[in-house]
């Protein structure tokens, strides 16, 4: 999880959560917990990826 | 008979569009509900068609490519006059569409017959077409097994032989997964070489739509039908269309390589062993590593998430409890992405789109697995994949993100390895962008070498 322990995660999702909106029961909150902790797993490949301070963002992609 | 054989049969005489639809009808009525592969028969609509068809060739009239071709679409696309489920149980209510789908007005200008829309996951996320909502959409050949998604009726449509031809889209995988596990050939053009016009959006950076068949000459020939310009899809190429070659063969000296690595890493034995005899067809003996494969796949996860999250929140904020069980918390998780990560992301993206061209620089095709196991039975939550236990749902598409991350051309063609219970597990033919051709005429050697067919399924 880059920049982030487990309870940092759950931390933020809990806070995510509630900013966007969204209220969710307890469990409800536990798997999205889960589901983005996979993301975040995904996200601590990407951030180990040396890209270059002055990569483009792509914000469209085009091949 | 395919749709090829369809079309010079009208055209010939020996037989109307007319009667190939009434024909088409009656198995759409025996196997339809079997496979659980359509949500709708358009049959009014399909024998208006027909008739316009059969009235043309009655005036003289010379008759477009598939002619009297029957075929279904994914109810993704809008079709004129019922409402577009994308696989979701809310859009029931939603009214109907006013207009056909680009694609699907490619179809009917090319004489095509539609009879009905497919089933999919609820809103093209998932690789399984089991919708809790709909029930699973069953594999033609093993009816205890998943069709793949999330294009699984269409693939399910063409594999159980109701239709030669279908439409479907893939964003992750959705066209290459299930055409692998129905045993068709399936084709993902380049990013924007297809019009997404007037189909329910996903991932709009990744969505891609495109054919399947159970030749690659109906492939082929689907494909040049359905190419065009379409200013309604921003992302569409203002290119002219390309056609493949009626002879589909290869150019001589054609040179193909064997994607090892990820590709290898992530699929089961099985997979292997299509990979192994697709390539010994092809004469294909040497490795490439595309070693920014597992970046991409984990960028293709990121902005899957984060596009696909970002435009269902809104719903998700307010009828939450409609969404699929299976993927609604998936999407939510997806709404809360960081802009850093999905920033970085896009900047994988382009990098590892840079790496994969420079493989194009010594071979003009790659071969890879388009899913690390055959069809898996339906309601598999975890898979054993070469010592690791993981979830079905996610890992069904490990193969096939990373191409469609980067956008490049691939075609599913469907081989029937050893020690896989008689199922099939196919190979992508991946090429450069805008090379379908190359993609196209690998896949048809291989049928011509008999290693890739789309088999005769029992449906039991």
């Amino acid at each position: 999880m880059p920049d982030m322990d487990a309870s940092t995660l759950e931390s933020f999702v809990r806070s995510a959560l509630a900013a966007q909106g969204y209220r969710f029961d307890e469990a409800r909150i536990k798997e999205i917990i889960l589901q983005f902790s996979r993301i975040a797993a995904a996200a601590e490949q990407l951030l180990a990826v040396d890209t270059g301070e002055r990569a483009g963002a792509a914000a469209v992609f085009r091949p | 008979m395919n749709a090829l054989e369809i079309a010079a049969s009208i055209r010939n005489g020996d037989t109307s569009a007319s009667e190939v639809l009434e024909q088409t009808l009656r198995r759409v009525a025996d196997r339809a509900s079997k496979l659980n592969c359509l949500t709708a028969v358009t049959a009014e609509r399909a024998r208006r068609e027909a008739k316009d068809i059969d009235e043309k060739r009655a005036r003289g009239e010379s008759l477009p490519p598939l002619a009297g071709v029957p075929y279904v679409a994914k109810n993704l696309f809008d079709i004129e006059g019922i409402a577009t489920l994308a696989g979701a149980r809310m859009n029931e209510s939603a009214p109907p569409a006013v207009a056909d789908a680009f694609l699907v007005k490619r179809m009917s200008d090319a004489g095509a017959l539609l009879v009905g829309a497919s089933s999919m996951d609820e809103n093209a996320y998932g690789f399984t077409c089991e919708s809790t909502y709909y029930g699973p959409t069953r594999n033609p050949h093993d009816l205890n097994r998943v069709s793949g998604g999330s294009s699984g009726g269409s693939a399910a449509a063409v594999g159980g032989e109701l239709v030669p031809l279908s439409l479907g889209s893939d964003t992750s995988g959705s066209i290459r997964v299930p055409a692998s596990f129905c045993g068709i050939f399936g084709l993902k053009p380049t990013y924007g070489r297809l019009s997404r016009g007037g189909s329910a959006p996903f991932v709009d950076s990744l969505d891609h739509v495109g054919p399947f068949a159970r030749t690659v000459a109906d492939l082929a020939v689907c494909y040049e039908a359905l190419q065009g310009k379409d200013p309604g899809d921003h992302a569409c190429a203002q290119r002219e269309r390309d056609a493949v070659g009626a002879d589909l063969k290869l150019p001589e000296g054609t040179r193909v390589g064997i994607l090892a690595g990820w590709f290898q890493d992530w699929a089961g034995e099985a997979a292997l062993c299509s990979l192994a005899l697709a390539a010994k067809a092809l004469a294909a003996d040497d490795t490439c590593v595309w070693h920014g494969a597992e970046a991409a796949r984990a960028a293709a996860f990121i902005i899957t998430g984060c596009e696909g999250g970002a435009l269902h929140r809104p719903k998700l904020l307010t009828r939450y409890e409609e969404f699929e069980p299976a993927s609604r918390d998936r999407l939510v998780a997806g709404s809360l992405i960081p802009a850093e990560w999905f920033i970085k992301a896009q900047r994988v993206r382009r990098q590892a789109y840079e790496e994969a061209l420079k493989l194009f620089e010594r071979f003009d095709l790659l071969l890879a697995p388009a899913a690390p196991v055959p069809a898996p039975l339906i309601g598999t939550d975890n898979l054993e994949l070469n010592g690791r236990t993981v979830p079905t749902r996610a890992s069904l598409g490990v193969l096939t993100q990373p191409i469609s991350c980067i956008g490049l051309p691939a075609c599913t063609a469907p081989v029937w390895p050893e020690g896989a219970e008689g199922m099939c597990v196919g190979v992508q033919l991946i090429a450069a962008p805008w090379r379908e051709d190359l993609c196209l005429c690998g896949a048809a050697e291989l049928e011509r070498a008999g290693v890739a067919i789309a088999r005769h399924a029992a449906l039991i």
